[in-house]
Formats: structure tokens, C-alpha cells, sequence
């Protein structure tokens, strides 16, 4: 098939909205993963936790006129509090005692109310708009429109991950973080403190959650429901392999592509039934994801 | 002298079933005490319960005349590590990741220095060290699981079943290992299915029945013994 220049054009533009979107994607389906490893379960309080840390940021610094830097620093530091106060009272005791993990979803699902609850309690159902962080909201390069907020989100996202894969992969206490994921009793017996290896990860999940809605509430609006795009996260790592990392990055970037395609060819209302319809699909053919699970014991 | 390892009427529930009761024993430093016993005879709740693992109902460790910590992480720091039943290892970390993480207690230099000893000891990690754990066969990973105990540094080594199965040849293996590793210094506390491979290596041993120590003795007297060699070497 023969593209014309106006057509590959836009078809770049297509992808370069899609990596943007993808990016943010990443930083939620990671940090949602991270918990997911371990501690096995679907922490649905990340979305809310995004929210939560995204309006402390905008009240504390970003409608005091700090910049993008500042807020952003803000937000994941609200967002690691959160989920450090998260771990401690939703979470640690049912870790301790081993409990079924029906515990940590009704625990998860009810702390993400009550952090969506207190958001909604301070803001009303308004929306919130950050200060615009650019002085050009927009770059031009060779005919193609980039918001700028699109390139740093995709930049800094970058930076985040890389970060996040070389603590995990290359530091002790990455090495500890995947151990206690396989086998957290095993893992003490090298002496490694569990807890404190639990409350680092939900650090670091809290760390990118707040990234992750800062972006998100500069990329759309702020308003207290923000945290039901945490469904996108979900979705990236069911896609690319529950608990996998790396299936996590791959999923979220393919889901911003697809979702950024298919809402320039369908419109937005087809493009989320069309992205759910997905997610299906990957549930039904191939439930194990793209990176699938190399969770295996052998005698 | 007072034993390095002083079990004192141990007893341990899980939820009602009693899994230990009254069980005391004694590890003299420097000898491979070895206890036998069948299948749910309660040998790992032992072990799980020295390394703090498992909450004792009663009962008292000691070890080097001192109460031992709480919990389990630190008990290791103490010097007690278990290598558990089952290997355990890692199976999606690389195999120089299982031994570096054994090594968690210990940073920089000396870290790289205990994984270089460990990759002496076991060629075949160091060949392999950047698979994945789970590629290795039981023997292999029968050895990955010693070097991570070994790494951290244990004045006492308890050993949850090393010989499970695991063909003859290589049990054998392993327990030329085990020799070896007492003749370095390291204390071992054996626990096995196979009693007569533990009851031929060791220096003193217990014969542990549903949940309590019904047998003692050197392991020359217990392989004597015609309660031992009905109940576990096959008349």
C-alpha cells in the first residue's frame, strides 16, 4: 500500500501520542505489578492513591505557583506516605498471619474509597487544572506537533523506569525485592527483613503512582475519580504478563498505541469498549500475557 | 560445657494439631547431630521453629548460652541458617543472584569475596551463573541452595532433607559435602528422611515420632538399634 506524505505524517503523530500515553501507562502498570509480585494481589487502592498524591501535590505546591520539578518530587512523596500508611494499616497484618488473599483485595478496595472519599471531601466533583508548566505548550519538529507535556511525561517516565530496572536488577536491595516476591519466608532465612523489604516496594509503588497522576492530571484534568485510569494500568499488565515487570512496560506502551490508533480511526467511545475488548481476548487465548510467568518449582 | 545449640522442651501447635511436644535436644560444636524420622514426624517444624519461622507454644533455644531473637531474619544474623527442605531456591532469579542474595548481610568486598569462594566450591554454579535457578536439576539445585546458606556466614548449618529426591550418586555427593563443610568449622544440624545415610555420617542423633524424641544415641548405636533398623532401614 502506498501511504502519502500527509498520511505518514500523521501516522507518526500517531505514534509518538501513543508512546506519551503509553509512558504514563507504564509508571501505574508497573507500580501496580510491583505489588502485585509481592504480595500477590491487585492493589486497588493505587488509582486512588494517584489521585490522592496528585491534589496534595497541586494544593501544596503547583497552586503556589511551584513548577513542574517541584510538583512532580511533591506528588510521589505524598504518594510513598500513602502507601507506606496503606501497607501499615490495610496490609501488614494479613501478610503476617498468611491470611487468604480475599483479604487484601476487600482491603485495597476499601482503602481506595476511603482515599477517593477524603479527595472528594476537599475538592467537591470539581475539576482542577495545573498551571501550565510550558512556556511553548507545544514543540514542532519537521511538520510533527508534540505537546511538550506529552515529551517530558515520556522523558521522564523513561528516566523513571530505567531507574527502577537497575535498582530492581543490579542493588542488593533489588535482589532482596525479588527474592522476598518468589519466597518471602525462604528469603528471611538469608536474613533478610520481609517487612522492610514490603513497605520499600510500596514505596516505590507509591513513588510512581504519584508520578503517574501528576501526569495524568497534566495530560487531562485533575478531578477525584482520576484514579479509574488505574484500569489502564490493569489492563497493560494483563496484557503483557500479571507480576512481570518488563511484560508490565511492554503492555502499557502497546495499549497507548492501540488506544491512541484506534481513537483517531473510531472516536473515544469505541476506543475504550475496543481496549477492554482486548484485555478479553488476551484473558480468554492467552491469560499468562505477552512475558507470560516464570513462576516454576521444580523438586 | 554447655552445648552451642540447647533445645529445651519445645512444644509447637498448628492450630490444634500438636506438632511438636516436649522435644529438647542438644548440638555439640563442631559434630553433624542428625535427626531421622518419617513423614510428618514434625523434623522441619523443628528446624522452621530454631530459625523463627514458627512461633513456639513452650519451650526455649538456646544457642551459644544466649536466648535467640525473635525474628527470623535476625536469628540468621545470629548465625543459625537453614537451607529448607525443598531447595527453596530462587527459580527465577540467576543462579549468581541466589548465592548474592544468601550473602544479603554482607556488602562490597567481602560479598565478592564469599560468592568467588562459593563459585570454588561449586564449579558448576560458576559455569551457570547467569541462568535461571529453575534450570538447574535437583542436585544442582540441591548445591545452589548450600552456597546461598553458606553465604551467610553460619556458625551452625541446618540441613531440611538435602537428600530428597535426589538419585543415589548424588545424595552421595552431597553428603561428601556435608563432611566437608563440618571439617571447615561449620556446625550442622542434619535432618532426614534417609537414615542411614544421616545416621552414618553423624556424630549423635535422635529418632523424632509424631512430634517427640523417642531415640538417642551416636549413629553407630542407633544403626545397631532394632527399633531403628525396623522402623527406618527396613529390618
Amino acid at each position: 500500500m502506498f501511504l502519502g506524505e500527509a498520511t505518514k505524517q500523521m501516522s507518526l503523530q500517531i505514534v509518538i501520542n501513543g508512546l506519551a500515553t503509553g509512558s504514563v501507562y507504564a509508571l501505574i502498570a508497573t507500580g501496580f505489578a510491583l505489588i502485585f509480585n509481592i504480595l500477590k494481589f491487585s492493589n486497588f487502592s493505587h488509582g486512588a492513591t494517584m489521585t490522592a498524591a496528585a491534589f496534595t501535590a497541586y494544593f501544596l505546591v503547583a497552586a503556589k505557583g511551584g513548577g513542574l520539578a517541584a510538583t512532580l518530587l511533591a506528588a510521589a512523596l505524598a504518594g510513598a506516605l500513602i502507601a507506606l500508611f496503606g501497607e501499615f494499616f490495610g496490609f501488614r497484618r494479613i501478610t503476617l498471619k498468611h491470611s487468604s488473599p480475599t483479604y487484601f483485595f476487600v482491603s485495597s478496595i476499601t482503602l481506595g474509597t476511603l482515599y477517593e472519599g477524603l479527595v472528594t471531601i476537599r475538592v467537591g466533583s470539581n475539576f482542577y487544572n495545573f498551571p501550565s508548566f510550558f512556556k511553548n505548550p507545544t514543540i514542532r519538529i519537521s511538520g510533527l506537533v508534540i505537546s511538550t507535556g506529552d515529551a517530558m511525561m515520556c522523558i521522564i517516565s523513561l528516566v523513571a523506569l530505567i531507574l527502577l530496572a537497575y535498582v530492581i536488577q543490579k542493588t542488593r536491595l533489588g535482589r532482596a525485592l525479588r527474592a522476598v516476591s518468589f519466597d518471602r519466608d525462604t528469603a528471611q532465612l538469608m536474613g533478610i527483613n520481609s517487612t522492610r523489604i514490603i513497605q520499600l516496594t510500596f514505596v516505590i509503588s507509591g513513588l510512581l503512582a504519584g508520578a503517574a497522576g501528576t501526569f495524568l492530571g497534566i495530560k487531562y484534568t485533575l478531578y477525584p475519580t482520576l484514579g479509574s485510569l488505574v484500569v489502564k494500568g490493569f489492563i497493560a499488565s494483563v496484557i503483557g504478563g500479571l507480576g512481570s515487570l518488563v511484560g508490565a512496560v511492554i503492555g502499557a506502551v502497546l495499549l497507548g498505541l492501540i488506544e491512541t490508533l484506534l481513537l483517531s480511526l473510531l472516536g473515544s467511545g469505541y476506543s475504550t469498549i475496543a481496549t477492554f475488548g482486548i484485555m478479553l481476548v488476551f484473558l480468554l487465548v492467552r491469560p499468562q500475557g505477552i512475558a507470560g510467568s516464570n513462576i516454576q518449582e521444580k523438586a | 560445657m554447655e552445648p552451642m545449640l540447647k533445645v529445651t522442651d519445645l512444644s509447637v501447635n498448628y492450630g490444634h494439631v500438636e506438632a511438636l511436644r516436649g522435644v529438647s535436644i542438644r548440638v555439640e560444636k563442631g559434630q553433624i547431630v542428625s535427626i531421622i524420622g518419617a513423614n510428618g514426624a514434625g523434623k522441619s517444624t523443628l528446624l522452621r521453629t530454631i530459625s523463627g519461622l514458627v512461633k513456639p507454644l513452650s519451650g526455649t533455644v538456646e544457642f551459644m548460652g544466649e536466648r535467640l531473637p525473635d525474628k527470623a531474619h535476625k536469628i540468621v544474623a545470629k548465625g543459625i541458617v537453614q537451607v529448607p527442605e525443598g531447595r527453596k531456591t530462587f527459580s527465577g532469579l540467576t543462579i549468581r543472584d541466589n548465592i548474592l542474595v544468601g550473602g544479603y548481610l554482607f556488602k562490597g568486598k567481602e560479598l565478592e569475596k564469599d560468592l568467588e569462594e562459593q563459585y570454588k566450591l561449586f564449579p558448576i554454579l560458576e559455569e551457570r551463573k547467569n541462568q535461571f535457578a529453575g534450570t538447574l536439576s535437583g542436585g544442582e539445585q540441591q548445591m545452589l541452595a548450600v552456597a546461598r546458606g553458606l553465604m551467610s556466614r553460619p556458625k551452625i548449618l541446618l540441613l531440611d532433607e538435602p537428600s530428597m529426591g535426589l538419585a543415589p550418586i548424588i545424595v552421595n555427593q552431597i553428603y561428601e559435602l556435608i563432611a566437608r563443610i563440618r571439617d571447615s568449622g561449620i556446625t550442622v544440624l542434619l535432618v532426614e528422611q534417609n537414615a542411614r545415610k544421616a545416621l552414618g555420617i553423624c556424630d549423635f542423633a535422635y529418632v523424632l515420632e509424631n512430634g517427640k524424641i523417642n531415640l538417642s544415641g551416636t549413629g553407630e548405636e542407633l544403626l545397631r538399634s532394632d527399633e531403628v533398623r525396623k522402623a527406618y532401614l527396613g529390618g
